[in-house]
């Protein structure tokens, strides 16, 4: 579904992704792991075109999407739920939602709130709170939230157990795998290595914006690639 | 050391041309000279604040006018001219000092908003308080100058006040104030005393823009407030960001460009000022460090292309086959 | 003492009307835009030459509207586009875009003031023991309207609430896929039409010159920071509190220094809070 071929993305003078290669396939969840500053945010905002790149080519089912701006990546399908969540802390919840599916018709709009609202009753009755009022786990829960109001085919997600307790990450990690089962692909950036294994079939260890190691969850867990990848020795 | 030389020389340099043209040009180009130089001691001061300290200072022609302003009003109480000179500076730094301690802990566009207003207010002085001041139409200026003292006071204070900016620039008060320009708070982190370093940079630039409205008044005999308005400040802001904030030479230049532009442009009112506009919005987008910093770039490349067709030829590629 | 308090809303609806212009721009991308000035100066000789040229002041109305709507517009995607991710070179193009259109009105129009007649010139209302000449009274109506609708733009629309998220966090809102160029425009184009509407509520009132909005535009650069920058609601309850103040200073104290009493007031605030009134973290529109 997705392929990502040889992508390189600078930030002026630093490097940050350097030819990245990777593929999630329909219907799967696929992990990158590595330490901070590995490079894993700036892949996943290279993807969506809000990071330079430097070259690198992008497929989404089929089409050539490299040259698409992040309007049509979205409208594509694909959506990006970001490291710290990032919701629009002065408006409601509502509100917030429903710029999920920002370029969609009003009907198509309320069709999918009504859906999240089922999906997620909590969220329905605190719909006109604001939502910097909310704790971390349920600020990630909104923030999936608003990401699936554009129906994407692809989530992309930056990390979102980081700062969340181990209860509100065993709930994230259920909503996610609903998410999964239901037939959207995922692609997870995670430094919690038991979401990981619970979620993901597949994953990318990525080091000093390379990939290092690839392959299935179980065997990659027990390679030493990976704790080399958070330890920081070189692969 | 040869930064110094360079420095030094272009100091005095500058200092014997602003005589000449003070002292050759009359008329409708003396008058231009006169604002070029004035504005040139005026800026000096403003590179301080603005240039090496990067907080857009938007209070300097309120400065300038209150230090003509002063000066005027002391002169007339009977005080030789020296001493109602360094009052009128005196009393100029302590209303900057006032105005950094109000602004102290406002930044960036805040910092701007104010001053500016601050501006407006001292114009609104300026044109009501026509006791002392003459009122909208100005007052004249007790001459306490000879004309060719007042000449070579302007030559010198070019020299003195660029010589004085260098050595702020190359001293710790430079290293500090650039600090604070990238990054205050990492600054005030490192232990650099922000408050005191901006607050004397404020009333050093205050200081100088007192003198040069000083020198100003004594030169044209003659002050009115339609030369003090926020729109001067403005065009002042305008002057060290065109010529290159933080260089030393930056004001000279900005101020020639600046006067140059609206005062020798004679294409109808107001199109010298749109071409000012046009110009400063060039050069921000373009040229970010002003001419100055556009033309060192320049040389800059120049040099890398130089140097590394030498090497070429010394590794032998490039050479005929 | 009301008639005075009366004099001093309209001067709040005044400010409110270019304080919120110079909000949301502000909001949306940092820029302290002092070129606003220059906009409205243009909406009203537009307004001005189009009522002597003949049209029903209506027209001419409508059309100073929409010619400072284009100006804004222009301002943004010639200038300030450029430097969206150099905020700190924005008061320097703001400066540079101020003294282009106001000598354009200069140069088109000469500087000599012109008066700008009204339908609604010679109407006096009384209310109780307090008088409102039309003019005013048009301004409280026509600020009281556009803000109003404003307020329903960004409350209930698609394109309101992507404006509100911009101000807030503007790299979530590209992530959502929200095109910004389009929401950059929208509000400098919003800004514009209020920029137009205050145009031509107060240019019977004062003249129409090029500098006619120096004034105004400081008073509402006041107004903006009482608010919190990006804060639409601040801006309209600080224009009112500001319109008092300075109606108050000058009615009771000294006419000449209206304006130095919004300068006191504003030092005030700066001195004690910094970062504005309602400042806080983000940025807010609305």
């Amino acid at each position: 579904m997705l392929d990502v071929h040889d992508l390189t993305i600078t930030f002026g003078p630093t490097t940050a992704v350097r030819g990245v290669s990777l593929t999630a396939a329909a219907g799967t969840v696929t992990g990158v792991l590595g330490a901070n500053g590995a490079g894993k945010t700036s892949t996943l905002l290279g993807i969506l075109a809000r990071a330079p790149r430097q070259s690198g080519r992008i497929t989404f089912d089929g089409a050539d999407v490299t040259g698409f701006d992040t309007g049509a990546l979205v409208r594509a399908g694909i959506a990006l739920c970001p490291e710290n969540r990032r919701l629009f802390p002065n408006m409601s919840i509502e509100d917030n939602l429903l710029l999920g599916a920002y370029g969609t018709g009003r009907a198509t709009r309320r069709t999918r709130l009504r859906d999240t609202y089922d999906r997620f009753g909590w969220v329905a009755t605190r719909r006109a709170e604001p939502a910097g009022r909310l704790s971390g786990g349920q600020q990630q829960t909104v923030a999936i939230a608003r990401a699936l109001m554009s129906a994407p085919r692809l989530l992309l997600l930056d990390e979102p157990s980081s700062g969340l307790s181990p209860v509100a990450v065993d709930e994230v990690g259920a909503v996610l795998a609903d998410i999964a089962r239901d037939g959207t692909a995922l692609v997870l950036v995670e430094q919690n290595v038991r979401l990981v294994r619970a979620l993901c079939a597949t994953a990318y260890v990525l080091a000093h914006g390379q990939v290092t190691a690839s392959g299935p969850v179980p065997e990659l867990l027990s390679d030493t690639a990976v704790s080399d990848a958070y330890l920081g020795t070189t692969a | 050391m040869r930064a110094h030389v360079t420095a030094l020389g272009g100091a005095v340099g500058l200092s014997v041309l602003a005589y000449l043209l003070l002292t050759g040009l009359s008329g409708d180009q003396g008058q231009v000279a006169l604002l070029v130089v004035v504005w040139t001691i005026a800026l000096i001061g403003l590179n301080l604040i603005q240039g090496l300290g990067g907080y857009p200072n938007l209070a300097h022609a309120a400065f300038f006018g209150g230090g003509a302003y002063l000066s005027a009003v002391l002169l007339d109480t009977g005080l030789p001219m020296t001493v109602a000179a360094l009052l009128a500076v005196a009393g100029v730094m302590a209303a900057g000092l006032v105005v950094a301690l109000v602004f102290s802990r406002t930044r960036g566009q805040y910092f701007a908003i104010g001053t500016m207003f601050f501006t407006a207010v001292a114009t609104l002085v300026f044109t009501n308080a026509a006791d002392l001041t003459g009122g909208p139409n100005g007052r004249p200026v007790a001459l306490g100058y000879s004309l060719e003292a007042t000449v070579v006071l302007l030559a010198a204070s070019v020299g003195v006040g660029l010589a004085l900016f260098h050595w702020a620039s190359v001293s710790r008060f430079g290293d500090r104030l650039r600090a604070i320009r990238a990054d205050e708070d990492l600054a005030q982190h490192v232990g650099v005393p922000t408050s005191r370093v901006k607050l004397l940079a404020m009333v050093c630039s205050a200081g100088a823009a007192a003198w040069a409205g000083v020198l100003f008044g004594q030169y044209n005999g003659v002050v009115a407030p339609s030369q003090f308005t926020f729109g001067q400040s403005f065009l002042m802001f305008v002057a060290l960001g065109l010529g290159g904030a933080g260089r030393l030479l930056g004001p000279a230049v900005g101020a020639a460009v600046v006067i140059g532009l609206t005062q020798l442009l004679t294409l109808g009112p107001g199109v010298s000022q749109i071409v000012l506009g046009v110009l400063f919005i060039l050069v921000t987008l373009l040229a970010p460090e002003g001419v100055l910093g556009g033309v060192s770039a320049l040389a800059r490349r120049v040099r890398a292309a130089r140097t590394g067709r030498a090497d070429r030829s010394v590794r032998g590629e490039g050479a005929v086959a | 003492m009301s008639q005075v308090l009366v004099n001093g809303v309209f001067l709040g609806c005044l400010f409110a009307v270019v304080a919120v212009g110079l909000t949301l721009v502000y909001g949306v991308m940092e820029v302290p835009n002092f070129a606003h000035a220059g906009v409205i100066v243009l909406s009203a000789y537009t307004t001005w030459s189009a009522s002597a040229a003949g049209l029903p002041f209506a027209l001419a109305a409508l059309a100073g509207i929409a010619c400072g709507a284009l100006v804004s517009v222009l301002t943004e995607v010639l200038a300030y586009r450029w430097i969206i991710d150099r905020p700190a070179a924005a008061p320097a193009v703001a400066l540079g875009l101020m003294l282009i259109l106001q000598n354009v009105a200069l140069r088109l129009y000469g500087g000599e003031g012109r008066s700008l007649d009204t339908p609604y010139d010679r109407v006096l209302l009384r209310l109780g023991g307090v008088s409102l000449s039309g003019v005013k009274a048009a301004l409280v109506v026509l600020a009281v309207v556009s803000l109003l609708a404003l307020h329903l733009l960004l409350s209930r629309t698609s394109l309101g609430r992507a404006m509100r998220a911009v101000a807030q966090d503007r790299e979530a809102a590209a992530i959502l896929g929200i095109p910004m160029r389009r929401q950059y425009a929208l509000a400098f184009l919003i800004a514009g039409v209020l920029g137009g509407v205050a145009a031509i509520a107060y240019a019977p009132t004062f003249q129409v010159s090029p500098y006619m909005a120096d004034e105004v535009l400081l008073s509402a650069f006041v107004v903006v920071v009482l608010g919190g920058l990006g804060s639409v609601w601040g801006a309209v309850a600080g224009g009112l509190v500001l319109g008092v103040v300075e109606g108050l200073g000058s009615a009771y104290l000294s006419p000449a220094y209206q304006s130095a009493f919004g300068f006191l007031l504003l030092v005030s605030i700066l001195v004690l809070r910094p970062g504005g009134l309602r400042s806080t973290n983000a940025r807010r529109v609305a």
